[in-house]
């Protein structure tokens, strides 16, 4: 079958456009994030996008919630990933405390993830930090499992054995031989996190669950929502929806750079 | 094992509900008098404090309170909701059919649209309507579950006008029989159940695509091929089958994500099930009503998990031997 790669590049265009949307975009407009206009105005040349409820440009909001999006899915994935890596290597290459981690993964991954991360949320009404803590707690055993077993093949492998023979160190084995062989399923599992962060978080501070100052596109979406005249003026295309497609943007892109990784790294993943 | 395994999950979630809400800045008499009655003017004196605190109980040590918060809960006592001024059991109670009829709807039609969509591209597989398929499914599933509704609720609702944009039911309405009743109140589920299988479907989908790949490579399938069987014999008496299998355990399991699916879906729509509660609740701060409700949630998740596993252990019978 032809490799098409296309879809995938577009998607990483896609990414890096929204992030620079996110971080330069505010410059190029005249309204800062906390300046405040008339509420509810439509579109104008002033405002693209008219303003909201409290008369903040919507267009403006849209790129600084952008930001808060993107660093807690970012943030989360990366700590959860790298710590489930870390802990699969570690567990899958020392047997007797493999034994300890596996019971700790098997006791988190049988709590619901999420309907958890909605009852602590609906608690503590987490901030950023929080999250992020929420996310990489319920996030790493998925991947320190797959990680393990990954390992616990790859430890077997005559290299190990040589650079055992040779004396190298425990440590050594550790990080320059086997970590670097697990690289290709973290970074499929990043990706997939990255992605599920992204929807949890956006799901819960649409839920208004999350603090006030979380300021996502989820948190967007909580405020357009309460606003009385949305199916009947014009906030729902130029309040409601903007944020709701660009939640549906990112999520897109990241399944087909998803698809693209696990395909390149297919080789790797089969052994 | 796995029944241990189970136990520990239940005790874990029985102690965050138990100590969550203590662990909350202030004690909950203010919680109540600050945030549920803020516009009753309530003050209290010292005496009426403690008076309140021993009334709920509040006033023993933390180890008193975990045996009566035991003893209540075996009773089917879940407390009292200070917003709804309600026991929660039956706010629950009158709740919870919504949520459970539009879920159990939702999996079941995704999950059987899910298969034989799965079969009938891996019998595909390689061609480009398997590739197109797959990418199609796959986008559908990157979407928040309230991000589809709010677009359903967009083109059908708002643009074409065809279907409610929310509630269960037409409130007010006069209904002369109960096929009336059961139309206006399936016309008002129809988008959120909609909603509800345009997420959850790709999971059933990969689900069920990787088994029957998995079952076209059997040397049953080439037997059954030298036979002469027709093609068409082949996928629905040889392949669907053993799709089928994964997909009765990834049903069970993916109740409990729909569950939660269905609480954002449920505060698009209006709906009145058990995620509008949640939501009024978190924005009350009614905490009892929080903890009965994320009770329920997690121990319904946690039993079909617990049925998932036993019922697939019944289903295959090369487990059954071994």
């Amino acid at each position: 079958m032809k490799e098409h790669t296309w879809p995938s590049r577009i998607a990483l265009a896609v990414l890096v456009i929204i992030v620079l949307f996110s971080l330069v975009g505010p410059l190029f407009l005249p309204w800062a994030p906390d300046e405040l206009d008339t509420p509810l105005l439509g579109p104008t040349s002033d405002h693209p996008l008219g303003t909201d409820d409290v008369g903040a440009d919507v267009l403006v909001t849209l790129m600084t919630s952008a930001r808060l999006s993107l660093l807690i899915a970012g943030a989360s994935s990366i700590l959860g990933t790298s710590l489930g890596t870390l802990l699969g290597v570690i567990s899958g290459y020392w047997r007797g405390m493999g034994m300890v981690i596996m019971r700790l993964v098997d006791i988190f991954m049988a709590l619901p993830r999420l309907p958890l991360i909605i009852m602590l949320s609906a608690f503590v009404q987490p901030g950023v930090g929080t999250l992020v803590v929420f996310f990489v707690l319920f996030g790493w055993p998925q991947t320190a499992r797959l990680v393990r077993s990954m390992t616990l093949s790859e430890r077997e492998a005559g290299y190990i054995e040589s650079a055992r023979v040779v004396g190298a160190r425990d440590s050594r084995i550790l990080f320059r031989h086997l970590l670097p062989q697990v690289v290709p399923l973290a970074t499929t599992r990043f990706v997939l996190e990255f992605q599920h962060v992204m929807i949890a978080e956006s799901s819960l501070s649409f839920l208004g669950l999350s603090d006030p100052s979380v300021a996502t596109w989820g948190r967007m979406i909580h405020y357009a929502f309460e606003c009385p005249s949305l199916y009947i003026s014009d906030v729902w295309w130029r309040w409601l929806l903007p944020p709701a497609a660009a939640i549906m943007l990112v999520a897109l892109s990241l399944s087909l750079l998803n698809m693209q990784v696990e395909r390149r790294f297919q080789p790797w993943l089969q052994r | 094992m796995r029944v241990v395994q189970y136990i520990i999950t239940v005790v874990i979630i029985l102690c965050l509900n138990f100590f969550l809400p203590r662990l909350m800045p202030g004690d909950p008499i203010s919680t109540i008098l600050n945030e549920a009655g803020a516009d009753s003017g309530l003050m209290l004196t010292e005496e009426a404090r403690a008076e309140l605190l021993a009334h709920y109980g509040l006033d023993l040590p933390l180890d008193q309170q975990l045996l009566q918060y035991v003893e209540q809960l075996l009773h089917g006592d879940l407390g009292w909701s200070i917003r709804y001024r309600a026991p929660v059991a039956d706010l629950l109670a009158s709740r919870v059919l919504w949520t459970v009829g539009l879920v159990m709807s939702a999996t079941l039609i995704a999950a059987l649209l899910g298969t034989l969509l799965g079969v009938t591209t891996a019998t595909h597989h390689g061609r480009w309507q398997d590739s197109t398929t797959i990418s199609c499914v796959m986008a559908l599933g990157s979407w928040p579950s309230f991000v589809v509704g709010v677009l359903l609720i967009l083109v059908f609702a708002v643009w074409l006008g065809w279907l409610p944009i929310g509630g269960g039911s037409t409130s007010g309405a006069y209904y002369e029989t109960d096929f009336q009743a059961a139309g206006d109140i399936i016309k008002h589920g129809l988008l959120p159940c909609l909603s509800l299988i345009i997420v959850s479907l790709p999971g059933f989908f990969m689900v069920a695509r990787t088994a029957a790949l998995r079952a076209l490579q059997g040397e049953y399938i080439q037997v059954a091929r030298a036979k002469g069987l027709a093609e068409r014999r082949i996928v629905w008496r040889h392949i669907f089958p053993n799709a089928l299998l994964p997909v009765v355990t990834a049903l069970a399991m993916r109740l409990g994500y729909a569950l939660t699916g269905a609480m954002a879906v449920e505060v698009v729509f209006q709906y009145p099930g058990m995620g509008t509660l949640i939501y009024e609740a978190a924005h009350a701060r009614d905490y009892a009503l929080l903890q009965g409700t994320f009770l329920l949630i997690m121990l319904t998740v946690l039993t079909f998990n617990l049925l998932a596993e036993m019922l697939y252990h019944r289903l295959d019978p090369r487990l059954r031997r071994s």
